[in-house]
C-alpha cells in the first residue's frame, strides 16, 4: 500500500496487487500414521493379518448389526422405544428393510476394507518373500469369508475395487461395477477357500486362528448356499441380473477337488 | 486481485481504507471420500477450486477534537466475504457426504429445512410423512412434484434436503472512546448480520432437546394443542433415533447479533501533588465490564446464550458426526463469561 495525502480535504489512493506463490514441495516423514510402504514389510504384512482378525468385531461386535441377526428371527422382537436400527429387521410387519435404513451398511462398510487388506497381504507377501504360505492362506480365508457374507446379503458385489479383480486397491476411483453372484462365488470365494484349505495348518497358529477345518466348513457352507441360489426354488430375484447357471460346473469340480484333498 | 483505497479527509480527522478483493484458489487439498466398495475410506488430493470475494471497510475518526476538554474518537469496520466452491473432484458438482456443493460456500448445512410445525388440518400430512406423522411435529420443506389433484406424489425423503449457507451478509466491529478532562469511557463491540448459527444444544446431536421425557434438557417452547404457536414440536411425537424427527433443524438459528465486548470507564490522576510526593508519577483507576450485553440476536433472545460459536462441528455434543468438523457450533462448552474488573494502574 502506498499512501498519499493531498493538501486539500480529499485524498486518494492506490491499488495494490499482490501475488503469492510457493514452489517447495513438502517432504513428509509420517510418524503418526502407517504409510503404504510399511505394508510392504514383513512387520506390515503381519500387522495386516492381525487386522483381519480384528475386523470381525467391526461386523459382529457392532450392536446394531449384531441385533439385526436376531431381531429378524423368532427369538427377539423390537421393544417399546426401538428406532429403525432395531425395528427394520422385524418380521411382524413393522420392519422395512431399505438400503438407507437397514443396518446391513455395517457389513457393507466393514467388508471391503478388509477384503482390500487381504488382497494387500496376498500381493505384498510375495514381494516380501519371507511370509509362509500358511499365513497367506489366512488372508485368503478372510477374503473369501467376507465375500461370502457380502454375496449372501447383497447379491453380486464388485470384485474389482479399483486396481483390478481381487487386487489391492491403489487407484482411487469413485465408481464400482458389481459382479454377478456366480462370479463372486467362482472367482473369489471358491478359489480362495480351496487354496486356503491346501495351505492352512491343521492346528491353529494362535488361539482362535483359522485352520484347514475352518476353511473346509466354510467351503461346504458356500457350496450349499451357492447351490441353493442356483436352484432358487422361491424365485427370489437377484442383482445384478444373472443366469442361474454355474459358469463352468464349479460346484462339481470343486467338490471333486475337495474330495481329493 | 486486490483493490484498495486509503483516504484521509477533514484534516486527517477521518481516515479509512476500503478494499475489494477477489481470490481464486486452485488445487485445494481435499479429503476425497471413496465409496465403501473401493476398500479405502478416503484419500487426500489437490482437487478443489474456490473463490473468495468481498470487501473490507475501515473508518477511524475524531468526531470531537478536544473541545473544552471533551473529545470523542470512533472507529468502525465492516466486511463481507462471499465464498464459493467452484470445483470438486472429477467434475462432480455435489459431494453429499462431505457437504460440498459447487456453486455454494464451503460452509453449508445439508439438511432438511424447517418451515414450521404441522398444525391440525394442514393438508397432506399422511402423504408427506408416509403415515407416520403427527400433528405438532416438525414440518420440513417438500421439493417433490404434486399430482393433478395437488397431492404430493411421494413422502418427504433425502431428496428434500436443502443446501443452507451459513455465510453472514456482513460482519464488523466498532470502538469508541469518549474523554472528558481526566475521565475516559471506551466501548468495543462486534456485529454480524444473518447467516446460520448451529446450536448442538438444540439440535438432535446434543441429546439435550429430545422432547421425549422428563430429564435435564434445554427449556423450549413446545407445541401442545393449546400452544400451537410454539416453535418446538410436540413432545412424544414422531421420532428419528431418540430425537424428534427432523430434530436437527431445531438447532439452526438466525446468527445475527450485536455484542458489546467491553465497556471501560477510567479516571486518570495526572500531576497530583499528593501522589507525586509519595513517588507516584501517574495513577489510573478504572472499571471494566466484559461481555455486558448482546443485542439483536434471536438466539440470545430465545435462549439467553451467547451467540458466538464455541465449538467445532465434531466437538462438545453427544453425537459428533452430525456436522462436518469444519463448521462452527454452539455446543456444551464453557460460555463466554461476563466479567467485572476494577483496576488501579500506578506508574512510579
Amino acid at each position: 500500500m502506498k499512501r498519499k495525502h493531498f493538501k486539500s480535504y480529499i485524498g486518494i489512493a492506490l491499488i495494490a496487487f499482490s501475488f503469492m506463490a510457493c514452489s517447495d514441495v513438502l517432504e513428509e516423514q509420517p510418524r503418526s500414521i502407517y504409510e503404504p510402504g510399511f505394508f510392504q514389510t514383513e512387520k506390515g504384512v503381519n500387522g495386516g493379518l492381525t487386522s483381519l482378525y480384528a475386523h470381525m468385531r467391526y461386523i459382529y461386535g457392532q450392536g446394531y448389526y449384531f441385533n439385526t441377526g436376531l431381531t429378524g428371527t423368532d427369538e427377539y422382537t423390537y421393544a417399546q422405544s426401538a428406532d429403525g436400527n432395531f425395528r427394520d429387521m422385524d418380521l411382524s410387519g413393522v420392519g422395512s428393510i431399505t438400503p438407507s435404513s437397514s443396518r446391513s451398511d455395517v457389513l457393507w462398510g466393514a467388508a471391503f476394507p478388509n477384503i482390500n487388506t487381504a488382497s494387500g497381504i496376498i500381493e505384498n507377501a510375495e514381494a516380501v518373500g519371507t511370509i509362509s504360505d500358511a499365513l497367506i492362506a489366512e488372508a485368503r480365508f478372510f477374503r473369501a469369508f467376507d465375500y461370502f457374507l457380502l454375496v449372501q446379503t447383497f447379491g453380486g458385489v464388485p470384485l474389482d475395487l479399483g486396481a483390478g479383480v481381487l487386487k489391492f486397491n491403489t487407484n482411487p476411483v469413485r465408481v464400482s461395477v458389481r459382479n454377478t453372484v456366480p462370479e463372486v462365488y467362482t472367482q473369489a470365494i471358491f478359489p480362495d477357500l480351496l487354496k486356503a484349505i491346501e495351505d492352512l495348518p491343521e492346528n491353529p497358529r494362535v488361539t482362535g486362528g483359522v485352520t484347514k477345518n475352518v476353511a473346509r466348513l466354510f467351503l461346504a457352507k458356500a457350496y450349499l448356499t451357492y447351490a441353493w441360489w442356483l436352484e432358487n426354488p422361491n424365485s427370489i430375484p437377484t442383482y445384478p441380473e444373472a443366469a442361474r447357471q454355474d459358469p463352468e460346473g464349479t460346484v462339481q469340480i470343486g467338490i471333486s477337488r475337495r474330495l481329493m484333498i | 486481485m486486490n483493490y484498495g483505497i486509503d483516504f484521509s479527509v477533514l484534516n486527517h480527522r477521518l481516515n479509512g481504507t476500503f478494499e475489494y478483493y477477489e481470490q481464486n484458489t486452485k488445487d485445494l487439498l481435499f479429503r476425497v471420500s471413496l465409496p465403501s466398495t473401493s476398500g479405502v475410506g478416503s484419500y487426500m488430493a489437490n482437487i478443489g477450486e474456490s473463490q473468495n470475494k468481498g470487501f473490507e471497510l475501515t473508518l477511524n475518526g475524531t468526531i470531537i477534537d478536544n473541545r473544552n476538554g471533551f473529545s470523542w474518537d470512533a472507529g468502525f469496520n465492516l466486511y463481507a466475504n462471499r465464498n464459493e466452491l467452484t470445483q470438486l473432484a472429477s467434475g462432480q458438482d455435489r459431494d453429499e457426504s462431505n457437504w460440498w456443493f459447487v456453486g455454494h460456500p464451503i460452509d453449508v448445512i445439508f439438511d432438511y429445512e424447517k418451515v414450521g410445525l404441522w398444525q391440525e388440518g394442514d393438508p397432506h400430512l399422511d402423504v408427506l410423512e408416509g403415515g407416520g406423522g403427527n400433528v405438532g411435529m416438525i414440518k420440513v420443506k417438500y421439493t417433490g412434484e404434486y399430482d393433478s389433484a395437488g397431492v404430493p406424489v411421494r413422502a418427504i425423503g433425502p431428496d428434500d434436503r436443502q443446501i443452507l449457507s451459513l455465510e453472514p451478509k456482513f460482519q464488523g466491529g466498532f470502538n469508541t472512546r469518549l474523554a472528558y478532562n481526566n475521565w475516559d469511557l471506551t466501548m468495543v463491540g462486534v456485529f454480524k448480520k444473518d447467516g446460520i448459527l448451529i446450536s448442538t444444544l438444540h439440535s438432535s446431536s446434543g441429546y439435550l432437546n429430545m422432547l421425549s421425557g422428563r430429564r435435564n434438557n434445554v427449556k423450549v417452547d413446545y407445541w401442545t394443542p393449546e400452544n400451537t404457536g410454539a416453535s418446538y414440536p410436540k413432545p412424544g411425537g414422531s421420532t428419528s433415533a431418540d430425537n424428534p424427527k427432523y430434530g436437527t433443524t431445531l438447532g439452526y438459528f438466525d446468527a445475527t447479533y450485536l455484542k458489546v465486548r467491553t465497556i471501560s470507564l477510567g479516571y486518570n490522576f495526572n500531576n497530583n501533588a499528593f501522589l507525586n510526593n509519595v513517588g507516584v508519577e501517574r495513577m489510573r483507576v478504572y472499571a471494566t465490564v466484559q461481555n455486558p450485553f448482546v443485542m439483536f440476536s434471536p438466539f440470545n433472545d430465545e435462549t439467553g446464550l451467547d451467540p458466538e460459536s464455541n465449538s467445532y462441528g465434531d466437538e462438545n455434543a453427544a453425537v459428533t458426526t452430525q456436522y462436518r468438523e469444519r463448521l462452527l457450533t454452539v455446543g456444551t462448552n464453557s460460555p463466554a463469561t461476563r466479567n467485572f474488573i476494577f483496576g488501579l494502574n500506578l506508574t512510579f
